[in-house]
């Protein structure tokens, strides 16, 4: 009797069961959120502190995986080093399952996909493309109805909930690129240099070349000889505005202000929550864009 | 078996296994192919229990029985919990038995406590691992005392760059009632280690040590200290998977 009145008292809460969402970082997280809003419970892994190359599989991440229905990542084997293990230790058969995880870059058009022959002495090379796919808003807007179809597929009875979120969050970002891209272009910077290639899909979308990074290679810590050609290239092609992902420590910057007179060295952050008061994609790509316009001539 | 058992060579913190590794459970380890499962209890915090059984054929004496099927049982009982999300504490416990040479049991028991610091804010470039593991080993043979060995390893390894990291360790060994006075005499080694490493990629490092060990057989002029220094070098070619945390 016991038995069924249990039943009877949790059928209710597994019906309404809210979906439990993971993602690799903070950036998706923020954007499962504006789909899923009280619908759906998320938690990032990463921190917008951490470099999402380089997190740890910690074995109490594995106890948070246990109960989540769907993991989601960014993809091109950004976080493939540690979110695998992660979701074989949980043991969790929602996500060992073929689509328990979720990878969005290759289905959001990437870009700087390498060419002919593949080889580590090339630095951390991605042979799918650039997975930092987070700052570019329009990627991000395409990013969401990916994950409100997926959301959909597992909870059917919110389906056009988050279709209707999505659709919104989609609309607020392209509406907004295009202020974005209006003060980019009046700010008159049209060059930057950043350390990683972290950037490639927000000089993309905002029309600005950022060919040169602080690293030789990626993954590789700039050395000197390095950091002489980054000086020659900046004073060649006029370039005043560096751009440090705040993962990285900014040595460096204090070198190139030394090097180059008025240069402009801010050290930014390229994840939601990578510092205090980011805490949406949106605060992120306005703090990425004020600093552009802080370098202006 | 233990904490440092499981580490890949190339990832040990200096360049030798701490001595009761080394001197109990031979110089490649408790290395050896069987079944495994493990299963995580349904507690808040990671809770896992391993169980394995392994052939005992391999390079390791202590388990070399001559009786057909004379496998190892092994147990493993792991504990991990986050102090803070950059602070982890891991408490492990680790057991074995099987049949030795002389037809007659031997028994490994382990226990490890390591604490992780790694800041999520700048855990790049700094990060400190202090890790300390116990092992005993017990052999028995008929008509002897049971032979005692017990070891004892604390290292810490901090990490102040993006490549460099420097790692201090204490080790010992005590043995009692030996069955093999050449190789393993009775004694207390102690032994303290110093190291340097570089690593300039994933896929290299290098590794200079000094090593002060005292115990073990006395030289012509009745000493019994060991000064050395090490120098390593690691390449690693082709794919390698992530090593667990």
């Amino acid at each position: 009797m016991k038995i069924i009145i249990l039943f009877i008292l949790s059928f209710p809460a597994l019906a309404f069961a809210k979906l439990q969402i993971a993602t690799t970082t903070t950036d998706l997280a923020a954007v499962v959120k504006k789909v899923g809003q009280d619908q759906i419970e998320v938690f990032a892994i990463a921190k917008g502190t951490q470099d999402p190359h380089q997190v740890e599989a910690k074995p109490s991440f594995m106890i948070k995986l246990r109960s989540t229905d769907l993991v989601i990542s960014q993809g091109l084997e950004l976080e493939s080093a540690w979110i695998v293990p992660l979701i074989h230790g949980a043991r969790n058969p929602k996500l060992t399952s073929k689509d328990g995880l979720f990878e969005l870059a290759a289905e959001l058009d990437p870009i700087e996909i390498p060419k002919g022959e593949i080889s580590r002495a090339e630095g951390d090379v991605h042979p799918g493309g650039n997975p930092h796919f987070q700052l570019d808003p329009i990627r991000l807007g395409k990013a969401a109805q990916l994950i409100a179809k997926r959301l959909g597929d597992l909870d059917p009875s919110q389906k056009d909930f988050f279709q209707k979120n999505a659709n919104t969050f989609q609309k607020e970002m392209t509406e907004e690129t295009k202020l974005w891209q209006e003060r980019i272009k009046k700010s008159g910077v049209s060059e930057i240099v950043t350390y990683h290639k972290t950037f490639s899909y927000f000089c993309d979308r905002f029309d600005i070349r950022c060919a040169v990074q602080l690293e030789p290679k990626p993954g590789i810590p700039p050395t000197a000889s390095h950091i002489i050609s980054v000086i020659e290239q900046m004073k060649k092609r006029k370039i005043n505005v560096v751009l440090i992902e705040n993962l990285y420590e900014d040595s460096v910057g204090a070198k190139l202000k030394n090097d180059i007179p008025n240069v402009v060295v801010k050290r930014v952050p390229v994840s939601v929550e990578g510092e205090p008061g980011v805490s949406t994609n949106e605060e992120l790509i306005e703090r990425l864009v004020k600093a552009v316009e802080d370098g202006r001539h | 078996m233990g904490k440092h058992n499981m580490l890949h060579t190339h990832a040990f913190p200096l360049i030798e296994a701490p001595l009761a590794n080394t001197k109990l459970l031979g110089d490649e380890g408790l290395n050896d192919a069987g079944l495994s499962a493990a299963m995580l209890i349904p507690t808040t915090w990671f809770n896992e229990v391993t169980v394995q059984y392994i052939r005992g054929k391999g390079e390791n004496d202590e388990f070399n029985s001559p009786s057909p099927g004379g496998g190892v049982g092994l147990a493993h009982w792991k504990n991990f919990v986050d102090v803070t999300y950059d602070l982890t504490v891991e408490a492990g416990a680790s057991y074995a038995k099987g049949e030795n040479t002389y037809r007659q049991s031997t028994s490994l028991t382990g226990a490890d406590l390591t604490f992780k610091w790694r800041p999520s804010d700048g855990g790049r470039y700094k990060s400190v691992l202090w890790a300390t593991e116990y092992l005993l080993r017990k052999q028995a043979r008929d008509g002897f005392a049971d032979e005692k060995g017990a070891g004892l390893a604390s290292w810490i390894q901090y990490q102040f760059a993006e490549r460099w990291s420097a790692v201090y360790r204490y080790d010992n060994l005590v043995v009692k009632d030996t069955f093999d006075t050449a190789n393993l005499p009775n004694d207390t080694w102690e032994r303290h280690s110093l190291a340097l490493a570089y690593s300039p990629s994933e896929f290299s490092s290098y590794k200079l040590e000094y090593d002060q060990r005292r115990g073990g057989t006395v030289s012509s002029s009745n000493e019994n200290t060991e000064k050395a220094v090490l120098l390593q070098a690691n390449y690693t070619i082709g794919a390698h998977p992530a090593h667990s945390y």
